[in-house]
């Protein structure tokens, strides 16, 4: 039937890999007076109104497999389908909410040919409050057209590494990490470090920090690139400003379905083996070094009580960088104009810089300049959703829906 | 959290135990006899002197009789059979523990010389939920007792425990004596020297252990034989497996599995079903 065939259709569309979530532009279409519904003035595009009504037929679709007893039958599918009819409740919402405001707004409208002067103001009142609602739904339900990326809900590994720059490099290292610990825990996060390589003179070369929560990725998928600082080193003498880098990459943490790795792949082995071993020794640390032959990744895990935790966590740590390295590969194939790229932290481009003297950030790719004291004490959220709303203007312009 | 907040001072309220921690530590004191706990495979089990701590190469020997376990435990749940292991030198319990975990559906006894490893063992399954499907045997004469048939006196492990097993597992005394003079202080002073020390060869304990292997095992079983070992071991074992005296055991090397150092560690045996009848296990 046309509707199971809509329903498979968008239940694809929706429930595609990340490719799906990185629309390939489309010819810009017309907003259109939609003549049929009444108001004269239309603030939504049809277009939108259309697809999120075929949303709302999925939806509605998904809520008669509910009732169905073959359905009610198989705990998988359940799941599965609470789950996707879940994702859609907000179309249903935001629509009706706007289908809602159409009628006021109608109803409004031929108050307003009455005669009464007073009928007439009321209905002037209720014809502003309808059109400003209406103006809100619009932005909405503009972003529920978007595709949601699918790494989204995952959590992730979040990885700092100092840039070139010696000592200071390491510091402002450890300083970043610190200030996302603090962001993660304003947001309600679970951090977890997973690994640390300390610097001599302080600061540190590099850290893994396992990082759990609400759409972890949502939020943090923008931090990845080359976060550059502009200030007077602790260890400088002589006053003068340097810069330094470092690396933040963002990978989403998957499950060995999501990735899979042949065994012939790995190489590993405990090491700081030194002596006999076995009964003849009492280790406290263990140490795993990994390797996975075809890519060259290379991994020490020490973290745990165990050595088979921390053989856990470094099969972990390979699935979360061999998943970031098809991500890239991913967004590379789309060559995308976009601003706001979602990185994984490979390309060397730079992000954000810190400048210290002027007590400001700049994210480049938003053009804007935040407080530095709040951004270093993890008060990043303000910049965080710039991009997320800039990025959600660059993938509806895509669409070819204005923003 | 030490390791997060490094650079903070400690609390008043942690600082006297931490600084008496620091003291026992000083003294060679094990961590984890200090601690109390330590994390092994997927549980963390209690451990106090003079019990042997288990070491990350044992979490390897449990990896190994699981992947050659788990069908058969399934198989014989489907079928309503039990599936029964035996630990031999049972320690803290961690293997056999270690095992139940992850197969829901078997039974382990774990069998010791010492009364602080039964106690600890029953302790730790009690904590794991698992003493349902743990026993804990004290035999204070060890498996030599069951190296031999009829035994010199018999003993009420003896009758648990003949010819119901299908699986073994030993992470037996393995260092020759001559070695323990050189261990680090941590395992010479506090360590039970009976979990460590196999005699001139390091093999006295697993030879004990081979031998009363065609007692334990079921014939039906998978009759597998696993144990943890010196790194001079597995060819002297296939060596005397083959000579003579133990040939009649119906015994064999079926593999030996290097660890994760690359050093060999693991043996793997099996029993034919047949051989070891009486008599011929005394050798």
């Amino acid at each position: 039937s046309s509707s199971m065939r809509r329903s498979a259709l968008w239940t694809a569309a929706l429930s595609a890999g990340a490719q799906a979530w990185m629309v390939t532009p489309r010819a810009p279409v017309r907003a259109t007076a939609a003549a049929s519904r009444g108001p004269a003035c239309v603030m939504v595009d049809a277009f939108v109104l259309d697809r999120l009504r075929e949303m709302r037929g999925v939806h509605d679709d998904l809520t008669a497999q509910l009732e169905d007893p073959s359905v009610q039958a198989n705990v998988e599918a359940m799941l599965r389908v609470t789950r996707e009819r879940a994702k859609l409740d907000g179309v249903v919402e935001a629509l009706s909410a706007y289908e809602g405001c159409e009628q006021r707004l109608t109803e409004a409208k031929e108050l307003f040919n009455e005669d009464d002067v007073e009928l007439r103001e009321m209905a002037r009142a209720e014809i502003k409050e309808a059109e400003q609602e209406m103006e809100a739904l619009d932005a909405r339900m503009k972003v529920l057209l978007l595709p949601s990326d699918p790494n989204d809900e995952r959590n992730v590994m979040f990885e700092i590494r100092a840039g070139t720059g010696g000592d200071e490099a390491a510091i402002w290292a450890s300083d970043l990490l610190n200030l996302y610990e603090r962001y993660a825990r304003e947001q309600g996060w679970q951090t977890r470090l997973v690994s640390k390589s300390d610097s001599e003179a302080g600061g540190m070369r590099d850290a893994t920090m396992e990082i759990k929560g609400q759409s972890v990725y949502s939020k943090l998928k923008f931090e990845a690139g080359v976060h550059r600082v502009q200030r007077v080193p602790a260890t400088e003498t002589q006053g003068r400003i340097h810069t330094s880098t470092a690396t933040v990459a963002i990978m989403p943490e998957v499950d060995e379905v999501s990735v899979q790795i042949n065994p012939g792949d790995i190489e590993m082995h405990a090491a700081r083996s030194g002596g006999a071993g076995g009964q003849n020794v009492n280790k406290v640390e263990t140490a795993i070094d990994l390797t996975h032959k075809p890519t060259g990744i290379r991994l020490f895990v020490t973290q745990e009580r165990s050595q088979l935790k921390n053989k856990e966590l470094a099969m972990q740590m390979l699935r979360a960088k061999l998943y970031a390295m098809q991500l890239e590969e991913q967004h590379a194939k789309v060559a995308s104009a976009r601003k706001m790229q979602v990185g994984t932290g490979a390309r060397s481009e730079k992000i954000r810089t810190y400048n210290y003297k002027d007590s400001r950030c700049t994210d480049h790719r938003l053009g804007s300049n935040f407080a530095l004291d709040g951004v270093m004490s993890g008060g990043i959220e303000p910049i965080i959703q710039q991009c997320i709303a800039l990025d959600e203007q660059e993938r509806l312009k895509e669409l070819g829906v204005d923003g | 959290g030490l390791f997060r907040r490094g650079g903070e001072p400690l609390p008043e309220a942690v600082r006297g135990p931490f600084e008496e921690m620091c003291l026992q530590r000083l003294r060679r004191t094990p961590v984890q006899y200090i601690v109390g706990d330590w994390d092994f495979h997927e549980l963390t089990l209690r451990l106090s002197p003079p019990v042997l701590i288990p070491r990350p190469e044992t979490e390897e020997l449990v990896e190994l009789v699981l992947a050659s376990s788990r069908k058969p435990a399934k198989a014989a749940a489907a079928a309503g059979r039990d599936f029964r292991i035996l630990d031999v030198g049972c320690g803290s319990g961690a293997i056999g523990l270690a095992l139940l975990r992850q197969l829901p559906n078997a039974e382990c006894v774990g069998l010791d010389v010492s009364t602080e490893a039964i106690a600890l063992s029953r302790l730790n399954a009690r904590e794991l939920g698992l003493s349902s499907r743990y026993e804990a045997v004290l035999e204070p004469l060890g498996i030599a007792a069951l190296a031999r048939w009829p035994p010199p006196e018999p003993t009420a492990a003896a009758a648990g425990v003949a010819r119901r097993f299908d699986v073994l597992v030993s992470n037996a005394p393995y260092i020759p004596s001559a070695d323990m003079l050189s261990l680090p202080q941590e395992v010479r002073r506090f360590e039970d020297e009976r979990a460590l020390c196999g005699g001139q060869d390091g093999l006295d304990v697993i030879r004990d252990v081979l031998r009363a292997a065609p007692l334990l095992l079921r014939p039906g079983g998978t009759r597998g034989i696993w144990l943890e070992v010196d790194v001079s071991h597995p060819p002297l074992l296939r060596d005397w497996l083959q000579e003579p005296g133990a040939r009649g055991l119906g015994v064999g090397m079926v593999r030996w599995i290097p660890d994760l150092s690359g050093r060999p560690r693991f043996c793997e045996l099996q029993w034919d079903g047949e051989g070891g009848g009486d008599g011929s296990r005394v050798c």
